[in-house]
């Protein structure tokens, strides 16, 4: 049982967000400006803040500032700004994830679930060796499994191999001819393009918007990279 | 007359048929002229006896009778064989020429013949005692030099009264047939427009020329066998020349003229003429010179060329008086120093100008050192490039505004949008079990995606516009931008049923553009192909090199008729169905292409049916 603070100054959205995490087995905590959700965090143990940015009064911005002083609490942002530029400083500033509106409550409730995780188990067990982890995903080598959030993923060999291969060295970036040859073992001859598919397909099974991968990233010209993170 | 003008044949006939009745009219009027000049109407038995012709054979003979024969005759030692021969030549049977000889008593010494009738001809040698008398037999009916000229006399006589109705039909033919060949004249079979011959191309000049020479030869060829042909009496032969002398120029003097009568109609009489080529030629020749050299070089050359003339006529007449020459000297001076400084004006507003007009709106010309409207020229340009730089700034900060509005307003829709997507959500998971109302939420979710799909497009497409965003240009390898791309798009265009088909292309292509914002471009352009591609079609995507160039095209066949430009296409919120029943917002080829010429790069679009073509040029890397 988890508590979760909803922050935002619009009243529809919030009750809507309540409507979902309380639906899933959270216990949520609401405030419609920055001042009173900071004061819900002194008074509260919160496990995570889904905070919006623009509110009248003391701004999301301002407020999580403030949360960081105190808490290492998770922090969602909610932003219905697109420009990178402020999804760059709200990371900056001491975010974890930030969700952009209009969202998908789908999305919201997974984001959710993945930060709590990552919170909760921070530095817990030791994995066994063949167990690479990178983010929410664990990929063990020996049992051929992938599970992302602690939910099983069911993948083709090919695409286990692939995604073995950039976790293995997470940051680098591979080219589809590089991919082809690691993971088929035998030279492309124009056979790269069914990389790319694979990796979509990859895609579509671990992120939680494949549109804007936060683990599994094309780099446009270059290849695919796994997201250093954690 | 129209129907069966113009052919080749008929133009070739015409000539070949105004020859002719030309000839015809010219002999009809020598034999009128005849007729009246011997007198051939009025006494045509003696016409031709009383004729300088008839007058001039008899003189030959019986010169040739009086030298040869009758020497001959006369010598101490005669050969009997040439004088055989005379007695044979001078018989009744081979000449119409008769004659006597007489000394000084009246005897005969010699005589030929003697014709029943006889002329005689006003004829007498009289010479050493001995006198010659001529005649010539009335009948002519041996064949000699007589013959072919009284034939002539008696024709003449027999058609007098033909002659003059002769004469003005083939007048009137010939001007008949003249006039159809002007008229005629390029024109061809088929068109009623003008059109040059292959005679007409010629310039005229030489072809006055070149028809000139031709008369020239004829009569230079013509003159000397007509010579010899009349003095031998040989008339036959000589009007037989003379006819094919006189139809060979008349020829050619009709080609001229129905060529000059084309050139009129085509309006090519001065143009097509080697004078006029030669000194258009040379006069380009020197504009062109001219127009290389600069403005001050170029009047220095004139003032130069006038001073000289100018200098060479006053030396002439100033006559050593030196004053005339010194003032001439010092006007010309400051001509020539108010001339340069006019033309360093004029270039300097000229170089204003070519600025202005090259878009450079902050070019400003230096006008403090100017002659008077000079420098009000130089301040109206100034004032244009100024008014236009005001003009550009304004269309920009409104642009600039109408983005920042719209990006404005989408963000204000963004939340209560959010509150429609989580609460039509929330419905859909309740447990309703009315259909309709099911359905009902289910339009409410499809549209709410597409409202959000919107403000997404519209934003981005206000960004891309504005200048807001700015490329970040790297080397990228075309082949995996491609792959990469397509194997993105691989679930949907499946989904979609329709295949891509890919060009093979070299691996090693690279471009000169920025990662994130190409694959903007590429999703754009593979979206529209998954919206608008009739299913079951294929879509080609090819890489073409050139030259350090290279350009991606994307065609596939549309699902909806393409009745609209592919300007207009390219327009914000342009949809190829004109409906807009389907889900797109008609901003994905105007982001599309935004983005594209953000990377110094350019998108071109082409309509043919239904077949859509679009183009992606890069700068090669």
């Amino acid at each position: 049982m988890y508590n979760i603070l909803i922050c935002d100054d619009d009243y529809d959205i919030v009750s809507a967000l309540k409507i979902y995490l309380s639906s899933d087995d959270y216990k949520t905590f609401t405030a419609y400006n920055g001042k009173r959700a900071v004061e819900i965090i002194k008074e509260n143990k919160i496990h995570l803040v889904l905070l919006d940015i623009m509110m009248p009064d003391v701004d999301g911005i301002t407020a999580m500032v403030e949360i960081r002083k105190i808490s290492n609490v998770p922090i969602i942002l909610l932003t219905a700004k697109s420009e990178d530029n402020d999804k760059v400083l709200g990371l900056n500033l001491g975010a974890d994830d930030y969700i952009t509106k209009p969202f998908n409550p789908v999305e919201v409730l997974a984001r959710v679930k993945s930060q709590l995780r990552r919170y909760m188990q921070l530095g817990a067990e030791t994995k066994p060796k063949s167990v690479i982890q990178i983010g929410d995903i664990e990929l063990d080598d020996d049992a051929k499994t992938v599970t992302v959030a602690s939910e099983p993923i069911s993948l083709t060999p090919i695409e286990f191999d692939i995604l073995k291969l950039l976790m293995q060295n997470p940051g680098k970036v591979y080219s589809t001819k590089q991919i082809y040859s690691e993971v088929w073992k035998d030279e492309p001859y124009g056979a790269e393009n069914t990389v790319a598919v694979h990796i979509r397909h990859i895609r579509e099974k671990i992120e939680i918007n494949p549109a804007e991968p936060r683990y599994f990233k094309v780099v446009w010209g270059q290849g695919y990279k796994m997201e250093r993170q954690g | 007359m129209k129907n069966m003008s113009n052919s080749l044949l008929t133009k070739v006939l015409a000539y070949l048929l105004i020859t002719i009745t030309a000839l015809t009219f010219t002999v009809a009027v020598t034999s009128s002229v005849l007729i009246k000049t011997y007198d051939i109407d009025r006494n045509p038995d003696m016409a031709f006896f009383k004729s300088s012709i008839c007058s001039d054979i008899t003189t030959d003979y019986a010169m040739d009778v009086y030298n040869g024969y009758f020497t001959q005759y006369i010598s101490a030692y005669p050969d009997e064989q040439a004088l055989e021969d005379y007695m044979q030549y001078y018989s009744e049977e081979n000449t119409n020429f008769f004659f006597e000889i007489t000394d000084n008593s009246g005897k005969i010494i010699l005589s030929s013949y003697t014709a029943q009738y006889g002329y005689k001809v006003p004829f007498a040698i009289n010479q050493g005692g001995y006198t010659m008398t001529a005649y010539v037999k009335k009948d002519i009916s041996a064949s000699d030099d007589y013959r072919f000229p009284y034939n002539l006399y008696n024709f003449a006589y027999k058609t007098r009264n033909m002659l003059i109705p002769l004469a003005s039909v083939s007048l009137v033919m010939t001007i008949l047939i003249f006039i159809y060949l002007i008229y005629s004249a390029a024109r061809k079979k088929e068109h009623d427009k003008f059109e040059p011959g292959f005679i007409d191309k010629i310039p005229f000049d030489l072809l006055i020329l070149l028809i000139g020479g031709m008369i020239a030869l004829a009569v230079l060829v013509i003159q000397e066998p007509a010579r010899a042909l009349y003095s031998e009496y040989m008339y036959e032969a000589l009007v037989m020349l003379l006819s094919f002398g006189f139809a060979f120029i008349f020829l050619a003097l009709m080609v001229l003229t129905v060529s000059f009568a084309a050139r009129i109609k085509l309006k090519t009489l001065f143009r097509n003429t080697l004078v006029y080529i030669v000194a258009r030629g040379i006069f380009r020749f020197i504009w062109k010179i001219l127009s290389k050299i600069p403005l001050i070089w170029k009047l220095l050359l004139v003032i130069g060329f006038v001073s000289f003339i100018e200098l060479i006529l006053m030396l002439f007449m100033a006559r050593g008086s030196f004053t005339p020459v010194f003032f001439w000297f010092m006007i010309r001076i400051a001509v020539v120093v108010l001339s340069c400084f006019a033309a360093l004006n004029m270039i300097k507003i000229k170089k204003g100008g070519e600025a202005i007009s090259l878009g450079n709106l902050n070019y400003r010309i230096d006008n403090r050192y100017m002659l008077n409207d000079f420098k009000k020229h130089a301040e109206n340009l100034n004032n244009i490039s100024k008014g236009m730089s005001n003009a550009i700034n304004e269309k920009m900060k409104s642009e600039h505004f109408k983005s920042e509005l719209i990006t404005n307003v989408s963000h204000d829709i963004r939340t209560p949008l959010t509150s429609i997507i989580n609460y039509v959500d929330l419905l859909d998971r309740q447990n309703i079990d009315d259909a309709t109302s099911k359905e009902y939420i289910e339009i409410l979710k499809r549209q709410s995606a597409r409202l959000k799909k919107l403000t997404d497009d519209l934003i981005e497409a206000s960004k891309a516009t504005s200048g807001v965003i700015t490329a970040n240009m790297e080397k990228l390898n075309l082949k995996e931008i491609m792959n990469q791309a397509i194997g993105e798009y691989s679930t949907k265009l499946t989904e979609n049923d329709i295949e891509p088909v890919m060009n093979d292309f070299s691996s090693d292509i690279h471009i000169l553009a920025d990662g994130r914002l190409i694959w903007r471009v590429m999703d754009n352009m593979l979206e529209n192909i998954c919206k608008y591609s009739q299913p079951g079609t294929r879509a080609y995507i090819t890489v073409e090199q050139q030259l350090n160039r290279v350009r991606i095209c994307f065609k596939n066949v549309s699902k909806y008729k393409l009745n609209i430009s592919a300007d207009e296409l390219m327009e914000r919120f342009v949809r190829g169905d004109s409906s807009r029943t389907g889900e797109g917002s008609g901003l994905g080829l105007s982001i599309a292409k935004s983005l594209t010429e953000i990377m110094k790069g350019a998108m071109l679009l082409e309509i043919e049916g239904d077949l859509f073509k679009a183009c992606l040029v890069f700068d090669k890397a």
